[in-house]
């Protein structure tokens, strides 16, 4: 019999649905399909959910689960690792997970779109093209995969037998509360390096969730402002964890939404923040180009600090490419801004800058005097942080003048305000400078201790560059006690990881190392093999003296196989 | 009626409407081929197989969820009935389609031509058994004598324990060939470089099994012998050069049609069906000329009239399964039936999402139009999906002429179905009544 009391009001079939007043009608409307889904099914049935954020995705997931209690027993996958076979990985975690309870069951599955990249193939997706029916044999419940818009998306366009499978697609639509929320969540702590992986991760997908919200979503001028802004803190995430070419697609997409926008200052803020990843991709024309197109933005708009900043970065790039003079310049151009505009932390940074400058060039009393005036400014602004960091440039410049002594002493000062800040890759640089300190003075025992230290923070944090030096120096330890086959290991690993980020310094590094290691072990063919690339990307980089030294190195090796070179 | 009762009616009827096949002689089967503007596929197939003197390859292909397998299973069950021996797989459980050469495909033919014959008890002399074993121990692992041979193969099987050890050692040499193919990648690349240039004798050996076999099968009261392989339409489609936009699909259908054609047997293979709406598609049916495609069961005529008669067979398909007078209001299914473009999987999902709403609401029945209304924007929207922007242009352009050039664009949206391709004696396609809703879609097509 037909009721029309009924057909009108949608929560009125449910005993006390868990409302809450946060949640939209649209996506009430959605809980009261899924859950109709869940009720109605028997056996094998393909739903998939979308909802781009995390939280978003857990609070939807919860009511639902309140909405059936006592009706059906919903069980969670959450897959935290890309997989290549859908089917075989979730059936591997719900045999872990052991079945528990009695009744009817469901499956909500999560995590699947790490699998599925924005860009470039997906072998997930074909896989599971072809293992369609092999589902409901291995599931004979309702399965419910929740993905984002973009991975359900390709998941439609790209397997389409899977997809022609589907019993349903409930959208979520983007909550405007819950993404404030989380926007001012994913600000807070600006130093996202000092994150442990774990919790980069979690940052990664709340903000991840954020573009894909976005980028689904009607945005005027405001909606705009915040999508570019959410943009350029994923990528300069993306950058920490090391996935240049990710980092530099977001980047380039929020660049376009503040020149769109007209927005200057965004725009100039993103050229100097690709200008940066440039640098550390060591295309160092690309990044003077970005820069220089940054500055010319600060200087159009009178920016000051901007224009210091950016001449700051310019004056490092320099230094990097061995233009000292030019370094200089710009370095002190940029602490005059800082200084005529009273910034005072801005000053202590320049002439901390000036002081390294002033080391690199062999000007020891001169280093320690800049170190020293950016010191007190820093200390005279309880600026913790660039206190410490001074500290421990001015250890490494007593280290460097022999006096390990007082080098010691400083790093200490330097290790102890990092670990009050709770600072952790500050505390990662400097137990890796005291373990070096203590390898300059023949303490290896120590020093291992200090770099296998050091190297569970780098790991922890997910700084892959800074494990890719630690275990290099480990490697350097291995060699010098003698253990070649544990040097080997450690060389190749670091190799490793300075190839994934495209380090090629780091790469060049550890070649040098592996050749000398094999140097020693008579393998001079490999040896050779090893020096000629190093000595390639030394050049490529501009780095005559590691270039000239590789060559020598080259030649001797020659000489030793007996055929010159 | 009450809540309760309602409630349990809804839950029935929604798992009255899954999409999976039919099994031949399911009380639900709705025979459409009235309706497909066409004949009726299974009997087509079936005439050629007992009106040919010879063995022939044939070809069915048709859209995904167009009811294919569904009729396939049933084609099996027809010549069942009329007494051929039927050895029918899916390509999928046998061969990775993600990575298939055309020897995988006759290697899992012969292995499964083997298991039938052992399976029907039709006894092959062991003489040609095993010389047939040995050969291909001496072509894949260089394996020449045969009593070694027999004792390596024992030993690996005791090692795996659910494999029965009494087997003829041909069944271990092509379970352990086909097992290398299926999971191994490199042994697998090793395994066809060895068959590869031996095809035309190892085809040789097939024929002389099938051969032996015939008057044996024949003994037993059938007629013939038919083999029919499903899910080959499942092969990955990859460019395997972007020169010659040679696919993967090209690669075993085309290439090797010759190779596929000269086994001693009744064969109906599966095809994709964007195959025939490539360039290559004349290449395809001068190799094969017996194939039969499976349209869509056409709702529309092509000047947009309905079409009563696909109206009422969908009608009776979703009659076999609900009580459709007790749950839909007048008109209902009807409308669903018009908006499914014929395409009977999208039918079903209709159905199903109907059912949902009406159970979000509170259970009440008959579902009316409003709720129908509301299940195909569902699909609209979930086609909408499907749709890259740039597709729209073309898609605009396949609603004025009805018909779809043969390119490659098209090809994919015919695959994807937002083309349905319909018979009238012609072929002509039309967009997925979906796809008309879709904004992106009304505003080219008025511009245009």
């Amino acid at each position: 019999m037909y009721s029309s009391d009924r057909n009108g009001s949608l929560a009125g079939d449910l005993k006390s649905p868990p409302w809450r007043a946060d949640i939209s009608a649209e996506n009430r409307e959605v809980l009261l399909q899924i859950s109709a889904f869940i009720r109605l099914a028997e056996g094998f049935r393909l739903g998939l959910v979308k909802c781009n954020q995390p939280v978003q995705r857990r609070q939807m997931a919860d009511l639902l689960k309140e909405m059936l209690v006592g009706e059906v027993q919903i069980q969670e996958v959450d897959l935290k690792e890309p997989v290549d076979d859908l089917r075989a990985a979730v059936g591997q975690l719900l045999t872990e997970g052991g079945q528990t309870g009695t009744g009817k069951r469901v499956l909500m599955v999560f995590g699947f779109e790490q699998s599925i990249p924005s860009e470039g193939s997906v072998p997930a997706l074909e896989g599971l093209n072809l293992s369609r029916d092999l589902f409901p044999c291995d599931f004979p419940f309702p399965f419910l995969l929740w993905l984002p818009d973009y991975a359900l998306t390709r998941l439609a366009r790209e397997a389409p037998d899977f997809w022609g499978w589907r019993s349903g697609v409930f959208e979520f639509v983007p909550d405007r509360m819950l993404m404030t929320t989380m926007e001012s969540a994913t600000i807070t702590g600006m130093y996202p390096e000092g994150l442990s992986l774990e919790k980069k991760k979690e940052r990664l997908a709340s903000l991840e969730g954020l573009v894909w919200d976005y980028s689904e979503m009607k945005r005027g001028e405001r909606e705009n402002r915040s999508y570019a802004a959410v943009l350029d803190r994923l990528a300069y995430l993306r950058f920490q964890l090391g996935d240049y070419p990710e980092s530099r697609r977001l980047y380039n997409e929020s660049l376009k939404i503040w020149q769109d926008l007209g927005e200057r200052s965004g725009e100039a803020r993103t050229l100097h923040n690709l200008g940066s990843l440039a640098k550390a991709s060591n295309d160092y024309p690309e990044a003077r180009r970005l820069y220089n197109e940054s500055l010319k933005i600060w200087q159009d708009l009178g920016e000051r600090s901007g224009e210091a900043r950016t001449l700051h970065a310019l004056g490092s790039l320099a230094e990097a490419s061995g233009d000292y003079p030019e370094a200089r310049r710009l370095y002190n151009e940029s602490l005059k801004i800082s200084q005529d505009q009273g910034d005072r932390r801005g000053e202590a940074r320049r002439l901390h800058a000036l002081g390294s400058l002033a080391k690199a060039s062999g000007d020891y009393p001169e280093a320690r005097r800049l170190y020293n005036e950016s010191l007190k400014i820093s200390q005279d602004q309880g600026d913790r942080r660039g206190e410490a960091r001074t500290l421990r440039d001015l250890a490494m410049l007593a280290q460097a003048s022999g006096d390990y002594l007082e080098a010691r002493r400083l790093f200490n000062e330097s290790l102890k305000i990092r670990q009050e800040l709770v600072d952790r890759s500050g505390v990662f640089q400097t137990l890796h400078a005291l373990g070096s300190l203590a390898e300059a003075s023949g303490g290896y025992p120590e020093a291992r201790r200090l770099y296998n230290e050091s190297l569970k923070i780098s790991q922890d944090l997910g700084e892959r560059s800074d494990e890719a030096r630690t275990l290099h120096n480990l490697g350097s330890l291995a060699q010098a006690s003698g253990d070649c086959s544990e040097a080997r290991r450690l060389y190749n690993e670091s190799l490793k990881i300075f190839q994934d980020l495209g380090e090629r310094r780091g790469e060049a590094l550890s070649l040098t190392k592996l050749a000398s290691l094999e140097e020693e072990q008579n393998d001079i063919k490999a040896a050779i093999d090893h020096i000629t690339q190093a000595e390639a990307i030394f050049k490529l980089l501009g780095a005559g003296h590691h270039a000239e030294e590789a060559r020598i190195q080259k030649e001797r090796l020659g000489r030793r196989l007996g055929r010159p070179s | 009626m009450s809540n309760a009762s309602c409630a349990a009616d809804l839950k029935a009827a929604y798992n009255e409407v899954k999409l999976d096949p039919l099994m031949s002689g399911d009380p639900r089967y709705v025979d459409c081929s009235s309706a497909r503007g066409g004949e009726d596929v299974v009997k087509l197939l079936c005439t050629r197989i007992e009106n040919s003197p010879r063995p022939m390859a044939q070809l069915i292909s048709g859209h995904r969820g167009c009811g294919k397998s569904t009729e396939l299973l049933r084609l099996v069950d027809d010549l069942k009935r009329k007494n051929y021996m039927v050895v029918y797989f899916a390509a999928d459980e046998d061969i990775d389609v993600g990575d298939l050469v055309y020897t995988d495909l006759l290697m899992a033919i012969i292995k499964r031509l083997e298991r039938a014959f052992a399976d029907e008890d039709i006894q092959i002399d062991p003489r040609l058994s095993n010389a047939v074993a040995m050969w291909f121990a001496e072509v894949v692992y260089g394996w020449k004598d045969e009593r070694e041979v027999s004792a390596t193969l024992q030993t690996e099987f005791e090692l795996g324990v659910s494999t029965p050890i009494s087997l003829p050692i041909l069944s271990k040499i092509l379970a352990k060939i086909t097992g290398q193919i299926k999971t191994g990648q490199n042994i697998r690349k090793e395994v066809r470089l060895k068959l590869d240039p031996q095809v035309y004798q190892f085809i040789e050996r097939v024929n002389e099994l099938i051969q032996a076999a015939i008057p044996k099968i024949r003994e037993k009261g059938y007629r013939d012998l038919v083999l029919v392989i499903d899910n080959l339409d499942r092969i990955v489609f990859r460019v395997l050069d972007d020169k010659t936009g040679r696919t993967t699909h090209d690669a075993l259908f085309l290439e090797h049609a010759e190779q596929l054609k000269s086994l001693d047997l009744h064969m109906i293979y599966t095809v994709p069906i964007s195959m025939f709406y490539s360039l290559k598609a004349t290449g395809l049916t001068g190799a094969f000329p017996d194939y039969s495609i499976l349209p869509m069961i056409k709702v529309k005529e092509e000047d947009g009239n309905p079409c009563s008669e696909g109206i009422d067979r969908l009608y009776e398909v979703a009659k076999r399964r609900l009580d459709i007078e007790k749950i839909y209001a007048d008109g209902v299914v009807e409308f669903l039936a018009d908006k499914s473009g014929g395409m009977l999987r999208d039918f079903i999902r209709l159905l199903g999402y109907t059912i949902e709403l009406a159970q979000v609401r509170g259970g009440g029945v008959p579902i009316t139009m409003d709720l129908a209304e509301k299940a195909f924007r569902r699909l609209v929207n979930e086609y909408g999906r499907m749709v890259p922007d740039e597709y729209y242009k073309l898609l605009a352009q396949v609603a004025r002429n009805k018909r779809a050039p043969n390119d490659e664009k098209h090809q994919a949206m015919l695959y994807n179905l937002s083309i349905l391709e319909y018979m009238n004696g012609n072929r002509w396609c039309d967009v997925h009544p979906a796809i008309r809703e879709l904004p992106e879609f009304k505003d080219i097509f008025r511009r245009e």
